[in-house]
């Protein structure tokens, strides 16, 4: 797909080019949003709003990277829904956490039933955790760890500086980091940090998950 | 447990690494910076444990699973938003024209105001004398006809204004009198104001209903005779140097209206009918506008009031000056293009607005 023709003909009001482009980003625009708000429902209202507003606001885009665009978007849609979460404090996390889709993991490299319980307690631990973090810190992760963005582009779609995306990152795996070492059960026993001198033997690399 | 926690350096130092162990992961670091951190990695068992449950998280995060997009994003084809994006590029424009519209509608409204504001000062000052009115006695040209009626309506207000003011003194009056106190006012515009051609083209369409309301009454066709035949009496009671400015209201109003009950409020009159005929002399004012009409005239009908003579030898209005004519011709065309102007500006406004939250809603 050329993304600068089709950033070109959807902003020449062309539905069809705009939707090329929202096939090719819907997928990481999703992700993001799910890991966000750690809720699919709210993620897909989240992405929806995003691909409407940047169908509506395309012209407005000049020069600046595509994709960074569409996280800005992205990211202010997720606020959005969570302040929306926030004025109806009904939807707790323990009932997204319950409802938490399970669909078929795109990388499931084990189908053993113990190993995949296993993996699932493991990554609603970490679902769990990420939820936890403060908002801005929350993004950053996602985009950083989720979706694989470099500082610069992290820097370029929450606006912040260079210094406080690295920091704000660095609190997040941190305190993410705790979190998993709180939840010590959920974690593969030889990786169970129970505190830093026994954890400190545990050979590494040796993660059964994923 | 090699972590020197006695060692104020080296709390500093192991802190130091602990920030950046995170951007150590992600090879974020500057050369200097990398060496330090490894540096206090060989030495510091905390910190090089920290860094492996850290690297840990961050490879358990990396690997969580993609979920499948539950439904497809696309935009529908008929989406609206379609549309909107054909006048997007207008947005800006838009903003851009509804703000000087809206500056240039202001400075003209202020360039009123400040051209009425004379006229109503000297209206409540004492008389002065009055100087010669190039553009009055136009207004007793022949142009001042029927046509000219059908502006006056237009400003009702002038009317209301005027009978509000003389209310006290018709306490006794009857009807009629009220009536002719209205039709007299009407003509008296119509002689006064031959600029309000221009307003009439802003207003005329909003008044129509009172223009026949008001063409109807029965004092109204009686006034149109009176005002040609008038214009003979108002030397008689105006000042010298304004013998030719007014000549129309006084008379008017008698013909109009036979009951007229006698006033004592001559020697107030005459003041008002110095002040009229001083304000529309006004250089300030190069032509009317028609709100500066409502000002004028009270006075003015108050001075028909008190000229009773009968026998009013009505002069030819005719002998206008040619130049006379050609300067209030000029002055109105000015005033219909001022009003113009402000119209298209006030268009301008409405429209640019209208646009821009169209847009914005959109």
């Amino acid at each position: 797909m050329d993304e600068k023709a089709a950033i070109g003909a959807a902003q020449q009001g062309d539905v069809q080019a705009f939707n090329t482009l929202v096939l090719h980003y819907q997928s990481m625009a999703f992700n993001v949003a799910y890991r966000v708000l750690g809720d699919a429902d709210m993620a897909a209202d989240a992405c929806q709003e995003a691909f409407l507003s940047a169908y509506r606001n395309i012209r407005h885009l000049r020069g600046e990277s595509f994709k960074a665009w569409l996280l800005r978007i992205v990211t202010n849609a997720c606020y959005d829904q969570l302040r929306y979460k926030k004025r109806r404090p009904a939807d707790s996390l323990d009932e997204l956490m319950d409802e938490s889709e399970h669909g078929p993991s795109v990388a499931d490299p084990s189908p053993q039933p113990e190993q995949q319980a296993l993996r699932r307690e493991l990554e609603d631990a970490i679902i769990a955790g990420i939820q936890t973090l403060p908002e801005d810190q929350r993004v950053t992760l996602v985009l950083a760890d989720v979706q694989g963005l470099s500082y610069e582009e992290i820097a370029g779609v929450t606006g912040a500086s260079l210094g406080t995306v690295k920091s704000r990152l660095s609190r997040a795996r941190c305190k993410l980091r705790d979190y998993l070492i709180e939840q010590g059960e959920l974690l593969p026993g030889p990786y169970r940090p129970k505190d830093n001198s026994e954890a400190q033997h545990a050979p590494p690399g040796a993660s059964t998950w994923p | 447990m090699a972590v020197k926690t006695d060692n104020t350096h080296e709390v500093g130092l192991h802190q130091w690494v602990q920030d950046r162990l995170s951007a150590y992961i992600d090879d974020e670091l500057s050369a200097s910076e990398k060496g330090l951190v490894e540096g206090h990695l060989g030495e510091c068992a905390r910190c090089a444990d920290d860094l492996r449950t850290l690297r840990q998280t961050v490879d358990w995060v990396r690997a969580l699973p993609m979920q499948p997009v539950p439904r497809p994003f696309t935009i529908p084809v008929n989406e609206p938003a379609a549309s909107r994006l054909t006048f997007g590029w207008l947005y800006p424009y838009l903003k851009a024209s509804a703000a000087a519209a809206a500056v240039l509608l202001i400075i003209t409204l202020c360039v009123d105001v400040v051209r009425l504001a004379p006229t109503s000062m000297m209206l409540s000052q004492a008389p002065m004398p009055a100087p010669v009115a190039p553009v009055v006695p136009m207004t007793a040209s022949p142009t001042a006809t029927a046509s000219d009626q059908l502006l006056l309506p237009a400003f009702g207000e002038t009317s209301e204004m005027a009978s509000a003011e003389h209310v006290p003194e018709e306490t006794t009056a009857s009807q009629p009198s009220k009536g002719q106190a209205v039709s007299s006012e009407i003509d008296l515009e119509a002689a006064m104001s031959p600029s309000a051609e221009g307003a009439s083209l802003f207003l005329q369409g909003s008044h129509a209903d009172e223009v026949s309301e008001l063409g109807a009454a029965p004092p109204a066709p009686a006034a149109i005779q009176p005002q040609t035949e008038g214009r003979g009496a108002a030397p008689l009671a105006a000042p010298a140097t304004a013998t030719r400015a007014i000549p129309a209201p006084a008379p008017l109003l008698r013909q109009a209206a036979p009951p007229v009950p006698p006033r004592p409020e001559l020697p107030r009159t005459e003041e008002a009918f110095d002040a009229t005929a001083t304000a529309m002399a006004s250089p300030g004012a190069p032509w009317p506008s028609p709100t500066d009409a409502p000002v004028e005239a009270p006075p003015a009908a108050g001075a028909t009031e008190a000229t009773l003579e009968k026998d009013v030898v009505p002069s030819p209005t005719a002998e206008a000056p040619y130049r006379e004519a050609t300067a209030v011709a000029v002055a109105t065309a000015g005033h219909v293009v001022w009003r113009a102007v402000q119209a298209f500006l006030l268009l301008t406004l409405v429209a640019s607005l209208a646009g821009v939250l169209m847009l914005r809603r959109r």
